[in-house]
């Protein structure tokens, strides 16, 4: 079952077949093009989330509401709806030392306010959201790191990646 | 003679009929390019399942089948705003009405024939991109793509 290309001769089977015009059917049909343009999205990375000195066997945990919740602002087209992705590190590091990291927490806003906003659980899974009336939102993650009580002392750090596509 | 009239009338029907054989040609599938960002280039490939424009047309077997596209340049969007639509030599696609048969490669921006030579039915699809400026206006854009198919 095959469509053969005669491109090349068109033109001389158009003409030697000019008496059997009469049989020659023509259709037209119509499909749109289409596309709808928005504003591009920007996501600036505002604060680390930092949870200052913590102790070997004792907890610590910074809510999304808090002050020292890591935080984001996006701005994007305006009221649209947004998705956010997160990508989360299960541990932090301190050369090769680990500590582990979770219990995310996540809060969302139109504006640059942690009162009045959306929690939601930051992960892999797409949470949805909405810029405002001006093409901003914002968004703010918090964990809890659980050292154990031979943590080695050090400086630990990882990457929290958030991806915002419409 | 009233029964040969009627044989007469009956054969001349017949005959009518082989002359009148129909070809058809609708469209299946808008050319969607989804949502687009400001400055940035944006193109759907005639493969594409999804987002290709597709046309289904039935033509007649081992006769040519002649495809002429009306393609626009530009795009109408909100308040007279416009964005160009370009449509490369690879972006036509010829195929067989049947799922998974061979594609052919066409350019859409000039006149290609084919011939039918296994099967009535046959798909055509169209792809293209469209070029956004840093400062395009923000809304949806639509135009109008014209194929006509000519059988002979």
């Amino acid at each position: 079952m095959r469509i053969v290309p005669a491109v090349s001769a068109v033109m001389a089977l158009g003409l030697s077949l000019g008496a059997s015009t009469a049989s020659a059917q023509t259709n037209t049909a119509n499909i749109t093009a289409r596309a709808v343009v928005q504003a591009p999205i920007n996501v600036t990375a505002n604060q680390n989330l930092d949870f200052g000195n913590v102790f070997p066997g004792v907890n610590a945990t910074i809510a999304a509401t808090a002050a020292a919740a890591g935080s984001f602002s996006i701005t994007g087209q305006a009221s649209a709806p947004a998705k956010m992705t997160f990508t989360l590190p299960p541990t932090l590091a301190s050369g090769v030392n680990t500590l582990t990291i979770g219990t995310w927490t996540g809060y969302w806003n139109t504006i640059n306010s942690q009162v009045g906003g959306t929690a939601f659980i930051p992960s892999a899974a797409v949470t949805p959201g909405t810029f405002s009336a001006t093409g901003n939102m914002f968004t703010f993650v918090g964990a809890t790191v659980t050292p154990p009580s031979n943590q080695p002392a050090g400086t630990y750090t990882g990457s929290v990646t958030l991806t915002v596509t419409y | 003679m009233p029964r040969r009239l009627l044989l007469l009338t009956m054969l001349s029907l017949g005959l009518a009929g082989t002359l009148t054989a129909q070809v058809t040609l609708v469209g299946k599938r808008d050319l969607d390019f989804g949502t687009v960002m400001q400055g940035v280039a944006t193109a759907v490939a005639p493969t594409d399942p999804v987002r290709s424009g597709w046309f289904e047309g039935v033509g007649i077997l081992t006769k040519k089948i002649r495809l002429t596209f009306t393609l626009p340049t530009r795009l109408n969007g909100p308040a007279g705003a416009t964005m160009p639509i370009t449509f490369r030599t690879t972006d036509g696609v010829a195929q067989d009405g049947v799922s998974g048969s061979p594609q052919l490669i066409f350019n859409p921006n000039v006149t290609t024939t084919f011939v039918l030579n296994t099967n009535a039915k046959y798909w055509i699809f169209l792809g293209g991109q469209v070029n956004p400026s840093p400062v395009q206006t923000i809304g949806s854009y639509t135009a109008t793509v014209i194929l006509t198919v000519v059988v002979f």
